[in-house]
């Protein structure tokens, strides 16, 4: 397996392992209408990393995040968040969540959708007072503030969006699972996207696996992004990418991410006729 | 869709204040343009009325002027009553039963709904039942019942309660079951039970279509009412009413018209009081849900 070449990145990684895929094996349904979404997959995350997978569609980038996420079982092989069984990490909310679709509640203003999670959660030690300041902080870190008390439809997709991320991040979870976070959103709206996660991923300690369609934007979030094959999705090719941080416009001018992103995409393009 | 879709992170505080304006200035807008179309469609069915009986020709006793309707219902009746009074009596004791009907549907159609949604085995033991319920033609039994159960008010409650059962819990089934399933990971995430699955989550989402199942009920728990009042040996009720100014329609046929009318207004009045309280609770639901 490729090792992290993380000596570049200025941001430093933890010790740990965060999320470890052993052997994974996925299949869906029984019999004659059985499925195989991914086969021996290995790759392991460490604390503070960011990871991006990509792949074809169909090659089980979301199974893999809903593995991690104790939203499915695999068939075969073992998967450990934070050095526990997936439904101990689900149990303990040691993830986020953030789905391709904002799902907010319609009924809910913005804020009380991002107290949602301390609702359900009954965290020890934190006020009422606490957990108003930290949902506020939040709003403003995702450049909210003064929408708290709108509802859902009557804010633009990426607004909905941000929602969700700030929702994600209320109840400091340590891991950040992302399913296209921003695949429904328009290019400048998503490029935006994305330079916020990036200085929120650097402003917190925060582990984030992220699934994506996009070459660029896996090359300019990740430390590493990992290529799968079409289906059955294995891990076709890890490459590390050494660009500085922080991550900014001037990096993606750079010719280093220019290599980079015809590095993924030339290990895509033979990931797919693999799987042709 | 609003100047809130701008890609630009925060709207200016003075445009978001505008737009909420804009809102509330729509919905009184709208609600004076309903109460227009209201009174047009009023205008057009008196009009109607008098053109009718113009072009036909009808003498009173077939279809009397809409005047002589309203002239009788201030008239004094046989028993020495003011006709209004007496038929506004007669409507309360409906509306009770209608009410109370409705209140017994609310409980047994949302519960019988959230089994069926939530609970596969009970579900599908409960649904032939429902199904049931609904096509059991409740005029035919309505008598039988009145003979077994008597020719009180609870009975008529019973049989208006049961004609209301079927809709509130064919939508609450459907409303409690229509959850995406990223939702539903999403209560997974944080670790939710299913009572908080359904409480902050199926309950609310479920809402709009209660309501609308809800508004049906309403106008069938009438409807049940006023049929259970139809068999011989009921004594009060807009449905006695009825049956009595039809026996004496050549005589005094203004007063069909009145008791028809009546039982209108009343019909009315139970799906506007559902629809207020429908605006009440679902303040914070999507608009157009609503309208």
């Amino acid at each position: 397996m490729t090792t992290p070449e993380s000596s570049a990145e200025v941001v430093s990684l933890g010790t740990n392992t965060a999320i470890s895929f052993d052997a994974v094996r996925k299949e869906f349904g029984s019999g004659v209408n059985a499925t195989l979404a991914i086969e021996s997959v290995d790759l392991e995350i460490r604390e503070r990393e960011f990871v991006s997978l990509i792949g074809p569609s169909g090659c089980g980038k979301s199974t893999l995040l809903r593995l991690a996420a104790d939203l499915i079982e695999p068939s075969g092989g073992t998967v450990v968040v934070n050095g526990k069984s997936p439904r101990q990490a689900r149990l303990d909310r040691d993830y986020g969540f953030i789905f391709q679709a904002p799902t907010l509640f319609d009924w809910r203003t913005v804020w009380k959708n991002v107290a949602l999670p301390l609702e359900i959660m009954k965290i020890s030690g934190m006020s009422r007072e606490k957990k108003d300041e930290e949902i506020e902080r939040l709003l403003g870190m995702v450049g909210l503030d003064g929408f708290e008390r709108h509802h859902p439809y009557q804010l633009s997709g990426g607004m909905q969006q941000r929602v969700s991320l700030a929702r994600a991040l209320v109840f400091q979870p340590s891991i950040l699972l992302m399913d296209e976070p921003f695949g429904a959103l328009d290019e400048i709206t998503r490029d935006r996207m994305n330079l916020e996660l990036h200085r929120i991923w650097a402003e917190t300690n925060t582990t984030i696996l992220f699934v994506t369609h996009s070459i660029p934007e896996a090359v300019l979030l990740s430390g590493r992004v990992v290529v799968m094959t079409a289906r059955p999705g294995r891990v076709q090719e890890i490459i590390p990418i050494d660009l500085p941080y922080p991550r900014t416009t001037e990096v993606e001018e750079s010719t280093r991410y220019y290599e980079l992103v015809t590095q993924v995409r030339e290990s895509l393009g033979q990931a797919m006729a693999g799987g042709l | 869709m609003s100047a809130g879709a701008s890609p630009e992170i925060a709207v200016p505080l003075a445009a978001r204040d505008r737009l909420l304006t804009d809102e509330r200035a729509d919905r009184l807008r709208s609600a004076s343009a309903r109460i227009t179309l209201v009174l047009i469609l009023i205008a057009l069915f008196l009009g109607g009325w008098e053109l009718l009986k113009w072009v036909t020709d009808s003498p009173r006793t077939t279809l009397p002027h809409f005047h002589e309707v309203v002239n009788y219902l201030f008239s004094v009746n046989s028993q020495g009553d003011r006709v209004w009074l007496d038929t506004g009596r007669n409507l309360r004791l409906t509306f009770i039963e209608a009410l109370t009907g409705l209140a017994v549907a609310i409980v047994a159609g949302f519960a019988a709904g959230t089994l069926m949604a939530l609970s596969r085995w009970t579900g599908r033991g409960i649904m032939p039942f429902v199904i049931g319920a609904q096509t059991v033609p409740i005029v035919a039994i309505a008598p039988a019942l009145v003979i077994w159960l008597g020719t009180g008010w609870e009975t008529k409650a019973l049989i208006a309660g049961f004609l209301a059962f079927f809709p509130i819990a064919v939508s609450t089934a459907r409303g409690i079951g229509d959850v995406s399933q990223d939702s539903l990971d999403l209560m997974a995430s944080y670790g939710a039970s299913r009572t908080e699955v359904f409480f902050k989550l199926r309950l609310p989402s479920a809402l709009p279509y209660v309501f609308t199942g809800l508004e049906v009920a309403a106008a069938f728990s009438v409807i049940g009412a006023i049929v259970a009042e139809l068999p011989v040996g009921s004594q009060d009720g807009i449905g006695v009413v009825i049956l009595t100014s039809q026996q004496y329609f050549s005589l005094q046929p203004e007063s069909l018209f009145a008791a028809i009318g009546g039982a209108c207004v009343l019909g009315g009045a139970m799906v506007g009081m559902v629809r207020i309280i429908q605006i009440v609770v679902l303040r914070g639901h999507r608009a157009q849900e609503l309208s």
